[in-house]
């Protein structure tokens, strides 16, 4: 659709509000052309704030340069800035009908009635909206509406496609069917697209690279399984996916290392961190197994709660030091509440990390 | 009230209200009403139509920068202009004719009353447009026609007015109500060739018969009930269509 990919560019992006508040700190990117890029990160991170900056709804602090391709666009107005937004209620316009909504940057942009007539037929078709060019958006389902909202804004085949929280509306079934089908699209696009999120399903699923922000700042960039198996700190860790934390103590040779399930695990290599609290240790790095009479080098715990997810089960585990863990097993795990099980942790999936400065 | 209105109301066909019914119907009274103060209701007309489009003209611009500014003058500028309904009629009529009475033509014209009914009924316009304007879909519907490539106009005029329709016709109806109604202001304003329904029917309840003053107050209802009543089936089919 788009006429060329775009790369973008973002430097010395940050926003501070007339009340003081910092919105955005000092923020650098690159998004590659084509690249699908995520803005992962809970509420009031300054994803939505960064998103708006691109999208020249929301003015940055002086000194902020945002480049689409060669060009700086970081002081155009909205409307010349030549992007594609799709809002999170996606704000269709609600006296027009569905065609009319998609037409009308075509509309404004005076295209010929003709062309427009033609590849709103092809974006119907594209989005999977035949046959409801005339409804209006009040009588569209929330899933047609977000389709219709996307069509719209590619319609004027922007440089950069923005979307704005775009699934959170909708029910949590819908959300993931449509959630891939909007990572097929964007694909089938070739369009470099920023997607804002707060759900790392969401975010995993749709974007080539996510940049997972924090406080007003991006903590870490790269592609979903990066960020997974190697994140820059204890926040991005628990942001993707659990972690279970366990608190760091010495032993007599004041080494440190944790105590857990009856044994000691000394930390080595890479996980002795200065500064370090706790140990994060993902679910699925925990491994269940029946108590034996045999001497084990495995830990104990006891069985608090099973809960039955489908795919998998997920267990809590109460170990004898009075720590909570959360461990997934497959679900033909035969282990129920009060079971009493040996417990295995993968010494190198135990992660630490130093205080953020 | 719909009891009162009702007695004085049929007051207005009877031959004598003191003896009631038993002295009989008639039309009489009715017809003193029209000869002496049928142009009062043309001039009630014109100046609620034409405070209706001033207010309109001044309210929706006025609305749209309240609802879109972050400046705190904006919250104390609101405040201001909704001073004139707190401050008595009498308070503001005075007011104005201290600085412009001496403008004879305008002293003498219906615009003379037209500017007080503005200033009256402006910041009820102005309140329920800006509510309109601060709707958080109609700021979305704003920004993605931006990101879409609509210049402000565009915008405006496009998406933003027929969205805000609606609640500008509810504030023309308030707007109208209150100036057809209004006699303080006006009572102070008029001369006695700019006399207003509210106002003739003030006099003819303070210098003639009974029977003409409640023929009169049918005559005021005659003309502003169905004008309501055509603005309202207005709005309604107007929210229906853009709401």
């Amino acid at each position: 659709m788009p006429e060329q990919q775009t790369s973008v560019r973002i430097r010395h992006c940050a926003k501070t509000y007339p009340d003081g508040t910092v919105a955005l700190r000092s923020t650098d990117l690159d998004i590659a052309p084509g690249e699908i890029l995520a803005l992962l990160g809970p509420s009031g991170c300054g994803k939505t704030t960064l998103l708006r900056i691109i999208a020249g709804l929301e003015t940055a602090n002086p000194g902020a340069q945002i480049f689409f391709g060669a060009d700086e666009v970081g002081g155009l107005r909205p409307e010349v800035r030549q992007i594609g937004m799709v809002f999170q209620h996606y704000a269709l316009f609600p006296q027009m009908d569905v065609a009319a909504n998609i037409a009308y940057g075509l509309k404004i942009r005076g295209i010929a009635p003709e062309e427009i007539r033609k590849r709103v037929a092809d974006l119907l078709d594209l989005v999977r909206l035949d046959g409801l060019a005339h409804k209006r958006p009040a009588e569209l389902s929330g899933g047609q509406r977000q389709r219709v909202a996307l069509a719209r804004a590619i319609a004027i085949r922007p440089r950069v496609l923005l979307l704005d929280e775009p699934l959170t509306a909708l029910d949590a079934k819908l959300k993931e069917s449509l959630r891939d089908e909007l990572a097929a699209l964007l694909r089938q696009l070739h369009v470099t697209a920023i997607h804002v999120t707060h759900d790392q399903h969401e975010a995993m699923a749709i974007a080539d690279r996510l940049a997972v922000m924090h406080h007003g700042e991006v903590i870490q960039v790269g592609s979903a399984e990066q960020l997974y198996r190697a994140p820059a700190d204890a926040f991005v860790a628990s942001f993707l996916g659990h972690m279970n934390r366990v608190p760091i103590s010495f032993d007599e040779h004041a080494r440190p290392g944790i105590r857990l399930g009856g044994l000691w695990l000394a930390l080595e290599g890479d996980a002795r961190v200065a500064g370090a609290q706790e140990v994060l240790i993902r679910p699925e790095d925990i491994r269940l197994y029946p108590l034996s009479n045999d001497p084990s080098p495995l830990g104990l715990g006891r069985i608090l709660q099973r809960a039955f997810l489908g795919d998998r089960i997920q267990f809590r585990v109460l170990t004898p030091e009075g720590i909570e863990l959360r461990v997934q097993e497959s679900r033909d795990c035969s282990f129920v509440v009060d079971d009493s099980v040996h417990v295995d942790i993968q010494r190198d999936a135990l992660k630490t990390f130093g205080v953020r400065q | 009230m719909i009891g009162p209105i009702g007695v004085s109301v049929s007051a207005g066909f009877m031959e004598n209200y003191a003896i009631g019914w038993r002295g009989g119907f008639t039309l009489r009274w009715l017809a003193e009403v029209w000869s002496a103060y049928g142009s009062t209701v043309m001039a009630s007309i014109t100046i609620a139509s034409a405070t209706v489009f001033t207010t309109i003209l001044i309210a929706v611009p006025c609305a749209y920068a309240l609802a879109r500014s972050k400046k705190a003058w904006a919250l104390w500028f609101e405040e201001l202009i909704t001073l004139p309904v707190a401050v008595p009629g009498l308070a503001s009529a005075l007011a104005l004719i201290l600085v412009y009475g001496e403008l004879r033509w305008f002293r003498q014209h219906l615009a003379f009353i037209l500017v007080g009914h503005v200033i009256f009924t402006l910041p009820f316009m102005v309140r329920v447009v800006a509510a309109a304007f601060r709707r958080r879909e109609l700021l979305a519907i704003e920004e993605v026609a931006a990101t879409l490539g609509a210049s402000f106009w565009q915008r405006f005029s496009g998406l933003l007015l027929p969205a805000v329709l609606p609640s500008i016709l509810s504030g023309a109806l308030m707007v109208f109500t209150l100036s057809i109604g209004e006699f303080n202001l006006t009572w102070m304003l008029h001369t006695p060739l700019t006399r207003t329904l509210p106002v003739g029917l003030a006099d003819s309840y303070a210098s003639m018969r009974i029977e003409i003053g409640s023929a009169y107050t049918f005559v005021f209802l005659i003309v502003v009930l169905p004008m309501l009543w055509l603005m309202q089936l207005s709005e309604r089919v107007l929210v229906k269509r853009y709401a």
